[in-house]
This record gives structure tokens, sequence and C-alpha cells, in this order.
């Protein structure tokens, strides 16, 4: 049975193709929410958020892209916005924390290659992380990108382009593995 | 410097081994999702008719034997202004499901608000119910019916208390606890919530 199919049961009201149709897709969005966010929990509560608002919205889904690339820009859009409220509680809870500490995550003189990869990718802002573990890592095209962020195709590439820029920059002179 | 094809190479090598969840919980996450994407029926409106004052009642009467003290200790009435400016949720359930939504979240919330509060005699925190009921704050404050200032202020509070519950160790322990308890007596939420609970029960036809 293909997505289709499913989604027109799923809209109908049938519990069991709505979760095949979860089924299907849900390991790959917790993995690029696990990837994202890098927090089980985090990545749980957004997969979780993403799904609940595809099978509310199921009737907006016209078919003019991919299935995939419709419930990947929801969850690209609960991850940011997930994130937009992280960083707003974390600032609040640091607003009231009297011993609390943050952590100083430098770890510059890690002298291999991959993990220095790594951690620089994870220093990224998130506007331009995401292009390159959707780009590079998941393989998604820039056009996918694009409808995924609801950018324009050049935006996509232009994200990436700087990313991988700043990331040549800070691995340059590490030694490879 | 590292060129294009070389990073490029390095990248996609992390597409097997950066941040691989382990063991996904999607059956987890599935139960969560059709729970709230397939609710069943609710029949809310005798449920709360008799619930609600009850609740009220009760957490009034815990609130008055917990609080008290504290309260007697205090020269300012502040909570007391602060139930007054409070608004009203629901005048008639039937007409909006907004209201009944609201009123069913704020008591659920306030239940796990005073289980907390024995968390300091040993007692587990509800994880799982915070989880739930963080998502409900969220599908509330994105709500253009939860427009009102005083509203959206307690909800913006209960998130982050609630952020804080589910981010809890599975053995909290007291300095675990601190912050939220911190956030609960700084923000003064649970007579916040009291005080919505009491205008709700003395709103019901």
């Amino acid at each position: 049975m293909d997505d289709s199919e499913l989604i027109a049961g799923a809209r109908a009201g049938d519990r069991m193709a709505a979760r095949r149709l979860y089924d299907r897709h849900a390991p790959r969005v917790y993995r690029l929410m696990f990837r994202s966010v890098g927090d089980e929990e985090l990545a749980r509560e957004y997969t979780q958020d993403t799904f609940v608002k595809v099978f509310q919205r199921l009737e907006q889904y016209r078919g003019d892209s991919a299935f995939s690339t419709w419930l990947h820009s929801v969850a690209m859009s609960m991850l940011f916005t997930g994130l937009r409220r992280l960083k707003r509680v974390r600032a609040r809870e640091l607003e009231l924390a009297t011993a609390a500490s943050v952590p100083a995550g430098d770890d510059a003189g890690d002298p291999h290659l991959r993990d220095r990869l790594q951690s620089e990718l994870e220093r990224l802002p998130t506007r331009l992380r995401v292009p390159v573990l959707l780009h590079d890592i998941e393989g998604y095209t820039h056009r996918e990108i694009a409808q995924m962020l609801d950018i324009p195709e050049g935006t996509s590439k232009a994200r990436l382009s700087e990313a991988r820029a700043r990331l040549r920059v800070a691995l340059a002179g590490v030694v490879t593995d | 410097m590292m060129d294009e094809q070389e990073l490029e190479r390095r990248l996609r090598e992390l597409k097997e081994t950066w941040r691989i969840p382990r063991n996904p919980p999607l059956e987890e996450i599935w139960q969560a999702v059709e729970a709230r994407a397939f609710p069943a029926v609710p029949e809310r409106r005798s449920w709360t008719r008799t619930v609600l004052p009850l609740a009220a009642m009760l957490l009034l009467g815990f609130g008055l034997g917990q609080f008290a003290p504290r309260l007697l200790q205090q020269k300012s009435s502040k909570p007391a202004e602060l139930v007054s400016v409070i608004p009203v949720v629901a005048t008639d359930q039937s007409r909006d499901p907004f209201v009944g939504i609201a009123t069913d979240y704020i008591e659920r919330v306030t239940g796990l608000l005073v289980t907390l509060t024995d968390a300091h005699r040993g007692q587990m925190i509800r994880i799982a119910q915070a989880r739930e009921l963080l998502a409900t704050t969220r599908l509330l404050i994105d709500s253009p019916q939860a427009s009102d200032p005083h509203l959206r202020a307690l909800l913006d509070d209960l998130e982050l208390v609630l952020a804080q519950i589910v981010r809890l160790p599975p053995r909290a322990t007291s300095p675990d606890v601190y912050l939220i308890d911190q956030t609960l007596d700084q923000r003064e939420v649970l007579p916040r919530l009291r005080g919505l609970l009491a205008e709700n029960s003395t709103s019901q036809p």
C-alpha cells in the first residue's frame, strides 16, 4: 500500500492506516530530530508534536510534493518552534537559578578530525547546521530542503556554502585521523 | 585548509556515526500521538460539573493547610490580589470547547503540582503526565482564545515549570526539585491556579 492510500485511510479516520503511515516515516523523523537537538527527550517531544500536527492537518496535504517532503516541512517547523521555546525557557531558568552553571564545552584541543567536525557542526547556528544536516548527512536535495524550510532553493545553497566555509576554517590545521 | 570534496566526504561519513539514536521510543511516541490526534469523544460537561467544584474545594482545603502558615508570615496580600485579577475561564462550557479543555487542563496541572510538593517526601514525580501537560500547555498558548494577558502569563509560567519537571532525572533529589520549587514560589503559580479554579467553580451554573 503506498502513501496516498494510507493518507486516504487516515483522513477517513482509519487508525491502522495512520499507524502504518507513522511506522513508515517516524524513524527518519525521529533520527532527524535527534541529530538536530542531540537530546532523546526533545527528539521524542518534537517527533510527537510533528505527527500530531500532521494527522490534524492531513486534509491540507494536496499532494503537490511528496508526502515525506510535506511531513518534513512540518517537522522542521516543529523543530524551529521547539528550539525557540527551549531558548526562552533556558534563558528564564538562568534568570531564576542561583547556582546554575553553563557547561564550557571547550574541546578545541581534540586532535581527531571526525570528533572536531562533529563538535564544530554542533556549534554552527541552527540556520546553518540544518542545511548541512539535511543535505550532506541526510541526503536531501536543495529543492526538497527549500520546500521543507520554506525558503528559496538559492538560500538553501547559500546557507550550505556558508556553513561549509565556516567548518573548513574551523578545521584548518586539525590532524586527520 | 581542507578542500570542499574532503569536507563533503567527511560529512557523509557522519551519517553512520553521528548522533545515531540507539532505541527510538517509537511505540511510546505513537501512543501519545494517537491519544492527541485521535481523541475519544469526551463526556466533558457532566464530568466537569460533578468534579470541578469538588476539586476546587479539595485544592482550597489543601492550600489552606499547606500554605496558610507561609501566608500568615507575609505582610503583603499579593496572592489575594492575584486571585482577584485572574480572569474567569468558564461561563458556559457547552458553547466553547476551549473552555472545557482549559478547565480540564488546569485541574490536572494543579493536581500534578500538588503532587510535586509531595516529592520532597519521597513520592514519584509523574514525568509522563508532565510531558503530556506540557504539550497541552503549548497548544493552549498557541490558541488565539488564550489572549487574556493574565492567562497567558500563567500558561508561560506553567510551561517553564512543566519543562523543568520533564527534564528531572528518574530519581529526583531535593536539589533537583529546588529550582522548580523556587519557580513555583517566586511566580506564585499555585495560588494563581487555585484562584482560577475557585473563580471557575463559582461561575458554574
